[in-house]
């Protein structure tokens, strides 16, 4: 059993052994998560999808509210590569809608007459990438601004759905970031306090966690973020319901912390450290912090899922981010009629990046515990 | 021990009453109140309040007392088993809870069952198995569950039910038992089509669950006591059930507290889809349209129940744990 | 039913003889093979019995027009009709279905285009004064409740003197039923001629409360003037003791508050799916069954109801109405899709038509468009918002007019209503270059850095487009709207909130612009809006008589003057259509708001098996003819 988890594995035995037993934590924590695959996955999954939400304006062919208004509840589009046979550069048609008024669907047909090759780093929509630098470079497109390549297919206004899709993940991908750091903040603080302290402040901070635990989690978030001012712009309101998130979210971390620390307290290394003189503030610093900061690596990642679910959770309600904002959750918003699902399935396409996300922040997280945990060697 | 339990049993009461207020506020915070979501709401359908109605609605429901007096009314009355009147469904609180409660306890129930039946073995398979094809498969299909928005999943579901095998999900009763009294017929015709909903509301639930256990394990099975035991040529068998499995059980205990409340708040949206007539769904609408005595007195209960629940789950665990239970007496 | 009455009955019916030859054109009734089984086992009196003395006569035109039903004809019974509701006990279809007005609008409560005049419902004969304001009316000889008791005018007095006059019940004096529709106009007078004449007076001219007995916010008798008396009577102090309603009171744990016991009891027409209507009676064509649960609306057909068809078959045909409780308005059209729903118009929606139509075959039923009531959405901009530079924009009519021209219909017709819908009666066509130089000929040329157009006093300038979510077309609108009018260089923001907040933010003047459903054309309400909505302060100051609010500019007082001529006229009659001409240009003049899409669609869903329904025309009409529905098998 214990000879599986070994990190040394293969490793020849003699050089291996002064290596493994020199190396850092750092070093230990490193070469353990290698060796879980599913994490790593996880790991490189998640920086494309952050490079793809920093670069979204760069990357997706149109602006987010860029409509087409011919090509409502399009399907995705047909992206021919050979022609007669021959190998063709990639191209789409035009195509042209009539509404059939026996099914009362658009029907669309491509237009065989002209090609519209898709070409790499085109001229399009303005936009500021960073906020700073105006440019209208986009990574791909058909050039010509009357005829739409849509990977994803479009919504019921004519807007591209793979574009939404890439501007959503900025908000839904931050949204996880800066609600757990809150919470992080909020857990560690008061479930240090709890834990070390102990007496009459556990009890309290013990009963005010009870507390909050208890009260059903859809009113609080219903009231949190009813009670925003709604004059308040889009970003603004996104950022107070991450913070509402986040004030509930700390209640678990607080109690891992709270555990460990008690547990650490009496710990050998601690007392000797007390009987040595170190200062209270050096012991939490030097002595405790380090023992349990891997624990809350994982924690975070493995909450970070939990507030980008959240989002599409509020959305359903109508609570959280709403149109015209743009976020996974707003986009799961609009595939979550029953017309959507048998009729527009493609709009359930954003569905499949949340899940993908949610996914690689758990194997992430997981493959962190397994690495971090000292008794894994 | 006796201390202890008393101690915590006082420290319920004042409890109680911080969550009564609490309870409150949440309703009474947001702006608007739900004469004007009603009144507003009745528009919608073309339907106007005259100015005599609001006058006898306000009345009627005390909405023209300073609202510290609508809080010592309604907790008043909530002392005395009364739970107050609902303003969107027009019956008292107490009424349509009953009606409801039974289904809830049931859907809760027959949940907990199916993600303990499904995690546990998963969880203690993967722990002794660590990094197993399988363990990567478990894992895989623990976490998909924790992925889904449920809500979603739910109506995909519904809709490829539907329109591949001509299945209907959309209610939990065949038409003639929708509005028959309970039987053992009726229950036999939920339970086909109960399925569904169960395990989608249990994903989530039944994925932590999994990864709990399995860690739980890993920790108990690197233990001195559990070397010893296997060096003194105790069959594994023995070895893994008789005390690490128990173990890692064990902290498990201090959860079941929750898990009616969480589980009526995890499957409000899911009851929604399916139509199953449980507290999630009444909860969500009341706490939506403001409908404050409902949302109130729902949110109090289920809020004391955990309070409760997590009472009876320390008490358990001390009971259960003689660790817990020195290491308090000692304190 | 006692010999007097029977007596009495019978002189009156010498009295209106002609009236009595009509129904006597009738030798025998016919009845629901249901009825007929209890008439058999003596629970029930025959059907001649049951009806009064000259039932109303559905044929074409008089539930429906002719030409909205084309395959009229007489039905057969029985059957369930299905439905779903989502909100507790309420569903909205069979609320309207159950309307049973004093008096009948042609038009509305029988589709077509508007109102041309009142026709009978509970009441067979009506009387108006030359000067509109008396009102004498006749009430159905031999109209029964549905338990069979006789409905006289002792109902009429009893609503007038024991509800409405009594401050307990009755706190704020309906405005409905005051002189005028004003809150400042004095309380109507009721005076008792027989057992089923009564006269109604006002001391202004009130023609339109023809009206409101009709059709305004589709009320009907019960929100009015006849209340079941011998069964009211029970929870009122002044026939009963506390000692003798104490079980009543005890069930609702209440202490001495009859009075609430009372409000519970006593069923307004929106409340006759609540279970609190059980055993209270009704004049309606369903009337809520015991067998109700929260899951289930179960409506049995009234035995006593007083329509029959031409050949002299009681209505209704189809003996029960069902819904069931779904939680949310997604699963009634998943339901719908099943083919569990019979019949459906206010949940339906037109982004679903694609859905209905994939699902006809499968789901046994028919999808399709009629005319919408309402105009499906509208911008309304609060005119007295707090904030001086707001107001100097919006009060210049020149501003309204190119936001009218700036707003590309077609596109919002063709992404938001599929196409279906036109431009309305104050729109104007879709010109941005004569808006754009009608902002700048107002003063609103200059610009700011991101190129929007700064107020004529050079302080910027926004709209706050507030939604409540209703529907999801109307954000999906406002979105729209918002490019069109970045388009124009005015900057503007849609915020979806709920619909609570939303009421709120109208009460107290937060609200600066909204987009909402508009003018309901079959209501012909006092303004085709909420005045709440768009003139908050200027409707305080006309309500009050100026005691409060703001003094109104010109133009809004001369819609004050429209409507109240309006109201003082009699629906139908030249000068009633002559103000209502006026009112029109009035509105395209000014722009009091703008209304993005007219002659929109509404889906109706109907199960296959139904007939005599209502295949054109406008949409709630539909629901007003559900007594002449019927079942075929196939």
């Amino acid at each position: 059993m214990l000879a599986k988890a070994n990190p040394k594995g293969a490793e020849p035995v003699s050089t291996a052994d002064d290596k493994f037993y020199a190396a850092s934590e750092r070093q230990l924590i490193w070469w353990r998560f290698r060796k879980h695959k599913p994490a790593v996955i996880g790991g490189i999954v998640l920086i494309l999808l952050y490079t793809v939400a920093i670069f979204c304006q760069f990357l997706s062919p149109y602006g987010p509210t860029n409509r087409f208004p011919d090509y409502q509840n399009v399907s995705p589009t047909k992206i021919h590569f050979s022609e007669g046979g021959k190998l063709h550069r990639p191209f789409v048609y035009a195509q042209k809608r009539e509404l059939d008024m026996e099914t009362f669907q658009y029907v669309f047909t491509e237009d065989t007459s002209k090609k519209y090759p898709i070409y790499f780093f085109v001229r399009g929509e303005k936009y500021k990438l960073f906020g700073l630098l105006e440019t209208d470079l986009h990574f791909f497109g058909t050039g010509d601004p009357k005829v739409p390549v849509f990977l994803f297919g479009a919504d019921s206004l004519g807007r591209d759905l793979f574009t939404r899709t890439l501007y959503g993940s900025r908000i839904s991908l931050s949204i996880g970031l800066v609600g757990v750091f809150i919470s992080f903040a909020l857990g560690l603080f008061f479930g240090g306090i709890s834990g070390y302290y102990g007496g009459v402040v556990d009890e309290v901070i013990q009963r005010v966690i009870d507390f909050l635990i208890s009260i059903p989690t859809y009113p609080l978030w219903m009231t949190l973020s009813a009670a925003l001012p709604r004059d308040w712009p889009v970003v603004k309101s996104y950022f107070a319901i991450t913070v509402v998130l986040s004030l509930l979210g700390w209640c678990g971390l607080a109690r891992v912390v709270r555990g460990k620390l008690l547990a650490l307290r009496e710990e050998d290394f601690v007392v000797a450290a007390r009987l040595a003189g170190a200062s209270e503030f050096r012991i939490i610093r030097r002595h405790l912090l380090p023992s349990f900061a891997s624990h809350i690596v994982v924690s975070i990642t493995l909450s970070i899922p939990g507030m980008i679910l959240g989002e599409t959770a509020l959305s359903f309600l109508g609570l959280g981010m709403q149109p015209p904002a743009v976020s996974w959750g707003t986009l799961l918003q609009d595939a979550q009629t029953i017309t959507s699902v048998a009729l527009y399935p493609w709009r359930l396409i954003p569905c499949i990046f949340v899940m993908v996300a949610v996914l690689s922040f758990n194997f992430l997280g997981d493959g962190l515990r397994d690495a971090a945990d000292p008794y894994s060697v | 021990m006796g201390a202890y339990i008393i101690r915590r049993l006082l420290m319920f009461i004042p409890m109680l009453l911080v969550l009564s207020v609490v309870s409150f506020v949440i309703i009474q915070l947001p702006p608007g109140d739900m004469l004007t979501t009603y009144i507003t709401q009745l528009k919608r359908s073309g339907v106007d309040v005259s100015e005599a109605e609001v006058a006898r609605l306000t009345q009627m429901y005390g909405l023209d007392l300073p609202l510290h007096m609508q809080y010592i009314k309604w907790f008043g009355n909530l002392l005395r088993g009364n739970l107050g009147y609902s303003f969107m469904w027009q019956r008292p609180v107490t009424e349509i809870v009953a009606e409801r409660l039974p289904l809830t306890i049931f859907v809760s129930l027959l949940t907990t069952v199916f993600v303990w039946a499904v995690a546990l073995p998963i969880g203690i398979y993967s722990a002794l198995h660590q990094y197993s094809v399988f363990d990567y498969v478990f894992t895989f299909i623990g976490f998909l569950g924790l992925s889904i928005p449920g809500f979603l999943l739910a109506l995909v579901l519904i809709w490829f039910f539907y329109s591949r095998f001509g299945l209907n999900m959309t209610s939990l009763f065949s038409p003639e038992f929708l509005n028959a009294s309970w039987s053992l017929a009726k229950v036999l015709d939920m339970m086909k089509q109960i399925w569904l909903p169960m395990i989608i509301i249990g994903m989530s639930g039944t994925a932590g669950l999994i990864r709990t256990v399995r860690g739980n394990l890993l920790d108990e099975l690197r233990k001195q006591y559990v070397v010893t035991a296997r060096a003194k040529g105790l069959p594994e068998r023995r070895v893994i059930f008789k005390y690490p499995v128990r173990m890692a059980i064990n902290p498990l205990i201090s959860t079941i507290g929750w898990t009616l409340a969480s589980i009526v708040s995890g499957e409000a949206l899911v009851s929604i889809i399916f139509n199953i007539q449980t507290i999630g769904p009444v909860l969500l609408q009341a706490t939506l349209s403001q409908d404050m005595y409902l949302a109130g007195s729902i949110t109090m209960l289920l809020s004391a129940l955990t309070v409760f629940g997590t009472l009876v789950s320390d008490i358990l665990l001390a009971w259960v744990d003689p660790r817990i239970r020195f290491g308090r007496g000692g304190n | 039913m006692t010999k007097s009455i029977r007596v009495k009955l019978m002189l009156s019916l010498c009295a209106i003889l002609i009236l009595g030859v009509a129904s006597l054109a009738f030798a025998a009734y016919n009845e629901s093979p249901v009825l007929a089984e209890l008439v058999k086992e003596g629970k029930l009196p025959p059907v001649e019995e049951r009806l009064p003395k000259n039932p109303l006569v559905v044929k074409p035109g008089v539930l429906a027009m002719p030409e909205n039903v084309p395959d009229f004809q007489v039905g057969t019974y029985g059957g369930t009709l299905r439905s779903v509701h989502h909100a507790p006990e309420w569903n909205p279809d069979f609320y309207i279905a159950n309307i049973e007005p004093l008096v009948a609008v042609i038009g509305e409560g029988v589709a077509g285009t508007g109102v041309h005049g009142i026709q009978a419902g509970v009441v067979d004969e009506w009387d108006v004064s030359e000067d509109n304001r008396v009102f004498t009316f006749h009430i159905r000889e031999g109209l029964k409740w549905s338990d069979g008791h006789p409905v006289t005018t002792e109902d009429v007095l009893f609503a007038y003197e024991d509800i409405l006059l009594n401050e307990t019940l009755t706190p704020v004096f309906p405005v409905k039923l005051r002189a005028g529709y004003r809150s400042d106009g004095s309380p109507m007078k009721l005076e008792v001629i027989d057992d089923y004449t009564f006269r109604v007076s006002f001391d202004e001219p009130y023609g339109g409360f023809l009206l409101q007995l009709a059709i305004n916010q589709w009320g009907d008798y019960a929100d009015f003037l006849i209340k079941p008396k011998h069964y009211l009577k029970q929870f009122h102090i002044k026939y009963t003791s506390l000692d003798e309603m104490r079980p009543y009171l005890d069930e609702l744990e209440l202490d001495d508050e009859w009075w609430q016991l009372f409000w519970r009891k006593d069923i307004l027409s929106n409340e006759r799916g609540h279970r609190d209507a059980i055993g209270c009676p009704m004049l309606t064509a369903w009337v809520l069954s015991e067998a109700s649960t929260q899951n289930m609306i179960i409506m049995e057909r009234n035995p006593y109801y007083f329509k029959v068809d031409e050949a002299g078959n009681q209505l209704p045909y189809i003996d029960t109405i069902s819904s069931q409780f779904v939680q949310d308005i997604e699963m009634m059209n998943v339901k719908v899709s099943t083919g569990e729903v019979d019949f459906m118009r206010e949940n339906t929606a037109l982004e679903k038509m694609p859905f209905y139509k994939a699902n006809e075959q499968r789901g046994g039923f028919r999808a399709y468009l009629v005319d919408h009531h309402l105009d499906p959405s509208t911008l309304e901009f609060n005119f007295t918002y707090e904030d001086p530079v707001w107001r100097e924009v919006l009060g210049d009519a020149r501003f309204r007019q190119a936001i009218n021209m700036g707003i590309n219909r077609d596109e919002i017709i063709s992404s938001v209503y599929f196409g279906f819908g036109g431009v309305p009666e104050s729109g104007a066509p879709y010109d941005p270059d004569r808006a754009n130089a009608l902002l700048d000929a107002m003063g609103m040329d200059k610009r700011d850095r991101d190129g929007y157009r700064l107020a004529p006093n050079g302080e910027p300038f926004s709209i706050l487009f507030e939604v409540g979510t209703f529907v999801s077309d109307l954000v999906q609108a406002g979105e729209l709207v918002v490019e069109n009018l970045a388009d124009l260089g005015i900057k503007a923001m849609v915020k979806p909130i709920e619909i609570g907040l939303w009421g709120q933010r109208i009460q107290t003047n937060e609200l600066q612009a909204t987009i909402m459903w508009g003018r309901d054309l079959g209501q012909e309400s006092p303004w085709p809006w909420d005045p709440n909505e768009i003139i908050p302060l200027y409707w305080q100051w006309y309500v009050t008589g100026g005691k409060q609010g703001e003094e109104p500019p010109a133009w809004i007082k001369k819609g004050f003057q429209i409507n109240e001529k309006i109201w003082a006229s009699l629906p139908g009659s030249d000068e009633y259509d002559a103000m209502k001409a006026e009112k029109l240009a009035w509105e395209q003049e000014f722009l009091p708001v703008i209304s993005l899409v007219g002659q929109a669609k509404h889906p109706i869903v109907t199960s296959a098996r139904l007939r005599n329904v209502p295949t054109s025309g406008r949409d709630i009409a539909v629901n007003y003819a559900m007594e002449q529905f019927f079942f075929v098998n196939e």
